[in-house]
């Protein structure tokens, strides 16, 4: 009992006082990632308009018609404005017990998890990404999909950086 | 502990290949009794009936030497050097699968009506990690299972020692050991107060698609029966029968759900040793599980006005897993008393004084944002209604008006019962209109935090935030800014905290 009472303090925590994550300076990701996401989205607008030249060569109706394509535009104009504006927001900062990640445009959501709570880290490139220069760097925990974070559009040497940098923070943190 | 027990590789009983071969059997026919119905109402002629006999004889006779062999080529062992339990097993590919003691989770046994016949068990060795290292022996003679279960329960507990295991231990050595078991009378309560609804449901269905079906194959018959509704004097007949169904209906469904907690719950028996929880219960699947607190990541305590005037609590407890699969591995105990209840929180948490408690309610926006919700269906309706006209436009108002004064109702309750409460060592989400629910974990075992704001909770400064744990994900929404700092606790608790979480 006296050995563990040495080193076990119980002072009172002013919960103010403690480092607040919602005033951390976000760190930007790559501009690819833009281009990356409106290539895609590109891709579907083709594959969306290839959809409504194949309906009107069965001859639909020119109301349902019109309504597909107002439709079409309202969707990819709403996509292309959220892809730009998703770029803005996405983030990840590091402190120095956990990290953090924000996305999202209408909604913004920020992720925080203490490096004593990942399991592990890892790295991801599709063609794209191996086209534009850019990588995905994937951090697991063990609390679901939820609590995973994925970091897409990362410069690949900045990616594998704060790879090494997690695990050496994993390692040392375990004793 | 007898040294070497378990220490040679060791194949399952030997009444086991007739289990696999059964076992796969069973499987064959489950993949293909569409077929096999098929050809039984088609009535096929002699030559093919001949072919496919030879063909099933031939498949019997494959899958017996493939039980054969597989039953040959499964060996475990109890490696004790390596300090690991080994499992080789596979016909055509050979796996060789070694858990660590330290990371074996769960040990327990189960037993299934046709291992029952054959006098085996199932012996189950649950690991954290990968769904893949789960091992399943399922043919292993009582004997030897619950000899195995001894030892893999002993040398988990000595290879897996640290600190809050010390701790929990210590503290847990100061409570008495007790043991709850659920009489024949409780399940019967827990029977008549549990799911009835949901029954009824299930029984409504039932009874909906075969009027369905009565309709559809009975349409000729349509005439007599229409003479012989009209032959009843009157509508109060009518009503009286219809009453009459709704009552054998309802009994019915109560007598499913008490068959079903019968099954799963007999002989229910919750002990608790010096450093674990032991569960044991099941008529069909008897299902033994030893609980220890370290790996409990939530408690839910669930209870409905009936059942708490019962004196019945149901105890819900979250495991660590690493799927996102939550039903597995959250174990129910259906019929504590409070006292037990009391007794259980104690032992999972030795009670801790606090010096912050915290109580946080959601903002009234998520109360628009229920009643936003409430409108799809009806809305739905509606549309249907007004495009296909299956009833007429009365009779869905008199249904939507019922529908929305209920769920404005329902929802104004709930958005009233939701609490989340924050104090030094655990978070509390409290909510439910009917069942009340409880959920409790500690503050160290989360995994790590969500929050987000949509657009239209800025100028209201709210915030929605998930806590992520590995027993699964818990939200709140529509929360006052104000929380934040407490959030920030949370963090500074996780990041200060060296125990480990499982």
């Amino acid at each position: 009992m006296a050995s563990i009472m040495e080193n076990f303090t119980n002072q009172e925590i002013d919960i103010n006082s403690l480092p607040q994550f919602e005033t951390v300076d976000f760190q930007a990701i790559s501009k690819n990632n833009l281009i990356k996401a409106n290539l895609l989205n590109t891709l579907f607008l083709c594959a969306a308009i290839l959809g409504c030249g194949i309906l009107f060569y069965f001859r639909i109706g020119q109301a349902q018609l019109i309504l597909l394509i107002t439709a079409v535009i309202l969707y990819f104009g709403f996509q292309f404005w959220n892809i730009s504006k998703l770029q803005k927001n996405y983030g990840f900062a590091l402190r120095e017990k956990d990290i953090l990640y924000r996305r999202g445009n209408l909604v913004t959501k920020t992720t925080v998890v203490p490096f004593n709570r990942i399991q592990h880290v890892s790295i991801s490139r599709d063609l794209l990404d191996k086209m534009l220069k850019i990588a995905t760097l994937k951090i697991f925990t063990a609390g679901g999909s939820g609590s995973d974070i994925i970091i897409t559009g990362l410069a690949p040497e900045l990616a594998v950086r704060l790879k090494e940098a997690l695990a050496t923070k994993l390692t040392s943190d375990e004793f | 502990m007898n040294s070497n027990l378990f220490g040679a590789p060791q194949r399952q009983s030997q009444i086991g290949v007739l289990l696999i071969f059964l076992t796969k059997i069973f499987n064959l026919l489950k993949g293909f009794w569409a077929i096999i119905i098929y050809f039984l109402f088609t009535g096929p002629s002699i030559s093919t009936i001949i072919y496919i006999s030879l063909g099933l004889g031939g498949a019997t006779i494959l899958i017996l030497i493939y039980s054969f062999v597989y039953y040959r080529r499964f060996l475990f062992h109890i490696d004790y050097a390596k300090q690991e339990f080994i499992l080789e097993k596979g016909v055509f590919n050979k796996e060789n699968i070694a858990i660590p003691f330290d990371r074996i989770q769960q040990v327990y046994i189960k037993r299934s009506i046709l291992q029952r016949i054959l006098d085996v068990s199932s012996f189950v060795i649950e690991t954290a990690g990968s769904k893949e290292e789960e091992i399943n022996i399922n043919a292993i003679s009582n004997e030897r299972a619950n000899q195995l279960l001894g030892i893999l329960i002993e040398v988990r507990d000595k290879y897996s020692v640290n600190i809050t295991e010390a701790e929990m231990s210590k503290n847990s050595n100061q409570n008495q050991d007790w043991s709850h078991k659920l009489s024949f009378l409780s399940l019967l309560k827990i029977g008549i107060s549990t799911n009835y609804l949901r029954g009824l449901v299930l029984m409504s269905a039932f009874f909906a698609t075969i009027y369905n079906e009565l309709r559809t194959v009975s349409e000729e018959y349509s005439d007599t029966l229409q003479e012989y509704l009209s032959e009843l004097s009157g509508p109060l007949e009518s009503v009286s029968i219809f009453m009459l169904i709704a009552f054998f209906v309802l009994l019915l469904s109560i007598l499913i759900t008490i068959a079903e907690v019968f099954i799963k719950y007999f002989n229910l028996k919750l002990t608790q040793t010096k450093d674990s929880l032991e569960l044991e219960m099941g008529l069909n699947t008897n299902t033994k599980v030893s609980l220890k607190p370290k790996r409990v990541q939530m408690l839910q305590v669930i209870t409905n006005p009936v059942q708490k005037w019962l004196n019945l609590y149901q105890v819900r407890i979250s495991l660590a897993n690493s799927e996102n699969d939550l039903q597995k591995s959250k174990i129910k105990i259906p019929g504590l008393d409070e006292d037990t209840v009391s007794k259980v929180n104690s032992f999972l948490y030795s009670n801790r004084s606090s010096n912050i408690e915290r109580s946080f309610s959601p903002n009234r926006v998520l109360l628009i944002r229920y009643l936003l919700l409430l409108l799809i269906p009806a809305l739905v309706s509606y549309l249907t209604v007004v495009f296909i006209d299956a009833i007429s436009i009365k009779i869905w108002l008199l249904f939507i008006g019922l529908y929305s004064i209920i769920g404005v109702i329902w929802q104004i309750l709930m958005f009233r019962s939701l609490k989340l409460i924050i104090t030094e060592e655990f978070v509390y989400k409290k909510y439910g209109v009917w069942s009340k629910i409880e959920e409790r974990f500690e503050i160290y075992k989360i995994q790590s935090i969500s929050i987000s704001q949509p657009l239209w909770y800025k100028k209201r400064n709210l915030a929605n935030i998930v806590f992520h744990t590995a027993g699964g994900d818990i939200p709140f929404r529509a929360v006052n800014n104000n929380i934040l700092p407490y959030i920030n606790y949370m963090f500074y608790k996780v990041e200060t905290n060296s125990s480990s979480w499982m």
